[in-house]
């Protein structure tokens, strides 16, 4: 993306920076970029669908657009909907509906058939737009299906949904971590400075980045000048890399909307670094309302032999974790619905009670759905169907006896285990007794 | 409470500080190697707040000891430098199955405790934590066994004394998530734009593996345990035995004294009784201490995982009832 500043002095002004040349507004952009896509893409692989896209691209503002009135509308009505409702949200309801087509799509990352799966998401989704266009204003039907492409164990990836751009090129997986220390480096940060920088650590795949890791570096910026410690940089590389000796630099990051012309220089610094680093755009002023997370990697344009200039291009991005660590975040995500933010850890049958809770609330929604069907009130879809029977199926049947048998047996074992643990720590409390007499 | 001891009523971790603890181990920690790490934070009232933290390398190199404490400094004045609390309060360490309880563990505890009287080491249990719920626990050093372990006394008598039991070692510290409200936008960022994964690790059903595990963990130290109390019995048999035989000889001296005296001469002088009968060595209870509350920390964990099972056991009955 270029550093689109509006004004002849800011141009004059880059004009002295080194490195930059001709400003292009970014609408032109967007008509361009089907004839410059060829010539930016440094890395293998991917080639961008040509034609479908363009007439999605304009859908998918609508949609965004739409989506992001009634997403600001429902939010605050279901604030004890925990993260399971990450599938009955509205807004992000149109690419999980599309997004249950494609089948574990960030951990084929190495399958170059699996990148093809974006294109044909695409292609799915023109299809059913004209379906999909008339319930946008109530999104409410189309939720089950992005349940029930849950529950049969399929990961259901988001596309890569910046409001207005669908790139496509070598994936940056996020971590939370990551994110979390980003934020939290802003909040510390020094009094006037506007913005944090910080070096971003992870693991290059062949197509696709993987950023696990980050720390912040202390940076001074003005008008005419940046300064960056980058002594204190290498230290911390330094001391991470004794950890976690697979963590290599790959790229930087910074708080704030927009690319500034520092960012043109801090990014030269970086690319002697590391080859090709990615530069991650963190929106924590919320110019947007949103907190956009952008990444960038750099190229170069321009004419060759005269002035040649470097333009930002953006990746997609997803978000990745593991096994764990999705746990962990579930339960940090129920702090953001009390009030003062805070959530203790619960424990024992009260948990098994909750995701217990959690799945009846699923149900209610489908049966909801479904007594809408019946009614005539939604036209029925036919994968919604599908899926159906497949959790009606999810219930093995098995003769009551055989069932009853293995019931009682587990129950039994259980019931074992729980009473030898009780006579051993009444075995130890007792020697302890015996010895203090 | 006293002016000198500040109790520890709770501890509020960060987003950051639990995401953090939750990678190190996930990346480094494969196998039964514990992970290990310094808690950055400071005190708030009656709180502990958690607000980053930072992990440790391995042990592998020779000079361990030495890159330790400089990692140590050396990081603590870089974060110093972006503004990062650069205030120790305690230390994280995962566990396997739930075994924590060492002398290791008690060692550096102590250590911790003694310099910073408000730390704590926070326990995470990532097999339990895959199975559905973060299992994540802060402890400290009880008084008494601080006392105890400042004075290195471990002999039944010292214990005996300080009247502690396996249950009054350790202290569960509760411990609280807050987030600012930059994370809370994060947090729903995050909602919004990542996968739905499968979420219901918790309702899964089978359980033998991690039954079977656990089960064996706790038969090996029951077995220790009882090596141990073999050991005391042993001990005390041979006190009693030789109390018998300091008896006797008494006895004998007394009789050939009242020989000699009836004879005229002069009695034996009494000799030193300690010299002759030395008594054994008493074993030192801290082991057996720290096995009885390991042993008290697997039956927990044995009893909370089958409550959890008996409940999807009787969810899938009810689900089969309606076939």
């Amino acid at each position: 993306m270029f550093c689109h500043k509006n004004g002849e002095n800011r141009v004059q002004e880059r004009a002295r920076i080194r490195n930059l040349g001709s400003i292009t507004p970014i609408s032109d952009i967007y008509e361009r970029r089907s004839i410059i896509s060829p010539l930016l893409f440094a890395f293998p692989g991917k080639q961008r669908p040509p034609r479908s896209d363009r007439s999605v691209f304009t859908k998918n503002k609508k949609r965004a657009a739409q989506a992001k009135d009634t997403h600001t509308h429902t939010h605050p009505n279901k604030p004890e909907k925990n993260s399971s409702s990450t599938l009955i949200n509205d807004k992000a309801f149109s690419e999980h509906v599309s997004g249950s087509g494609c089948a574990k799509w960030r951990q084929q990352d190495n399958n170059p058939a699996a990148r093809r799966a974006p294109s044909s998401v695409y292609l799915m989704e023109s299809v059913r737009c004209g379906a999909v266009e008339d319930a946008v204003i109530s999104p409410a039907p189309i939720k089950p299906a992005c349940l029930f492409a849950c529950l049969p164990q399929t990961v259901i990836s988001s596309l890569p949904s910046f409001s207005k751009m669908s790139v496509f090129g070598p994936v940056v997986k996020i971590h939370p971590v990551v994110l979390a220390s980003i934020c939290d480096s802003y909040e510390r940060r020094n009094e006037g400075a506007s913005r944090v920088i910080g070096t971003l650590l992870g693991t290059i795949d062949k197509h696709s980045i993987e950023v696990t890791n980050c720390f912040s570096v202390p940076h001074n910026e003005s008008e005419d000048e940046v300064a960056v410690d980058m002594e204190f940089a290498k230290n911390m590389y330094e001391l991470h890399k004794r950890v976690s000796p697979t963590e290599v630099i790959i790229g930087w990051y910074a708080t704030g909307f927009d690319i500034t012309e520092h960012s043109v220089l801090i990014h030269e610094y970086y690319s002697r670094e590391a080859s090709n680093p990615i530069h991650l755009t963190v929106d924590t002023a919320l110019q947007s309302g949103k907190m956009n997370i952008r990444a960038y990697v750099s190229a170069q344009m321009g004419v060759p032999g005269k002035t040649v200039g470097v333009m930002f291009t953006p990746l997609s991005v997803k978000y990745v974790y593991y096994d764990t660590e999705r746990i962990g975040v579930d339960l940090l995500q129920r702090t953001r619905v009390t009030p003062s933010r805070t959530k203790g850890l619960t424990s024992d049958l009260s948990q098994v009670g909750g995701a217990a809770a959690r799945v009846q609330d699923m149900l209610t929604t489908v049966l909801a759905y479904i007594e809408d069907v019946l009614s005539g009130k939604v036209t029925a879809d036919n994968s919604v169907g599908r899926f159906l029977m497949d959790l009606v199926n999810k219930v093995p049947t098995i003769s009551p006896e055989d069932f009853e048998n293995m019931l009682n047996s587990n129950i039994n074992d259980l019931l074992m285990v729980t009473y030898l643990s009780n006579l051993t720590q009444a075995q130890i409390a007792l020697n302890e007794k015996l010895v203090l007499l | 409470m006293a002016s000198r001891e500040t109790t520890v009523f709770g501890t509020i971790n960060q987003t950051i500080v639990v995401l953090k603890i939750i990678k190190h181990y996930q990346e480094e920690g494969q196998g039964s190697e514990v992970v290990q790490g310094v808690l950055l934070g400071l005190v708030v009232d009656d709180r502990l707040e958690i607000t980053n933290c930072f992990p440790f390398p391995q042990h592998t190199e020779d000079d361990a000891d030495f890159d330790e404490v400089q990692y140590q400094m050396e990081m603590m004045r870089s974060l110093r430098h972006v503004n990062i609390d650069h205030l120790h309060v305690g230390w994280y360490q995962s566990t396997y199955y739930g075994s924590f309880v060492s002398r290791a563990l008690l060692d550096s505890q102590f250590s911790y405790q003694h310099a910073i009287e408000e730390s704590v080491v926070l326990i995470y249990d990532p097999i339990k934590t895959a199975q559905g719920s973060l299992s994540l626990k802060a402890y400290r050093l009880t008084p008494k066994l601080m006392e105890i372990c400042k004075e290195k006394d471990f002999t039944p008598e010292g214990l005996k004394k300080a009247n502690i039991g396996f249950e009054q070692m350790f202290e569960e510290v509760p411990i609280v998530i807050k987030n600012s409200h930059l994370i809370n936008v994060l947090m729903w960022e995050l909602e919004d734009k990542s996968t739905v994964a499968d979420k219901h690790e918790l309702l899964n059903l089978s359980s033998s593996n991690h039954l079977e595990k656990s089960l064996q963990l706790l038969m090996d130290r029951v077995d220790d345990m009882s090596q141990d109390i073999v050991k005391y019995n042993t001990y005390s048999r041979n006190l009693s035995k030789q109390q018998q035989q300091k008896h006797q000889y008494l006895q004998r001296r007394q009789q050939e004294n009242a020989q000699r005296q009836s004879r005229g001469e002069p009695p034996l002088p009494e000799e030193d009784i300690s010299k002759l009968f030395k008594p054994p060595q008493p074993p030192p209870r801290m082991d057996t201490l720290l096995i009885a509350g390991q042993i008290n920390n697997y039956c927990q964990n044995v009893k909370e995982f089958t409550s959890q099972n008996l409940g999807k056991l009787f969810m899938a009955e009810a689900l089969q009832g309606h076939n």
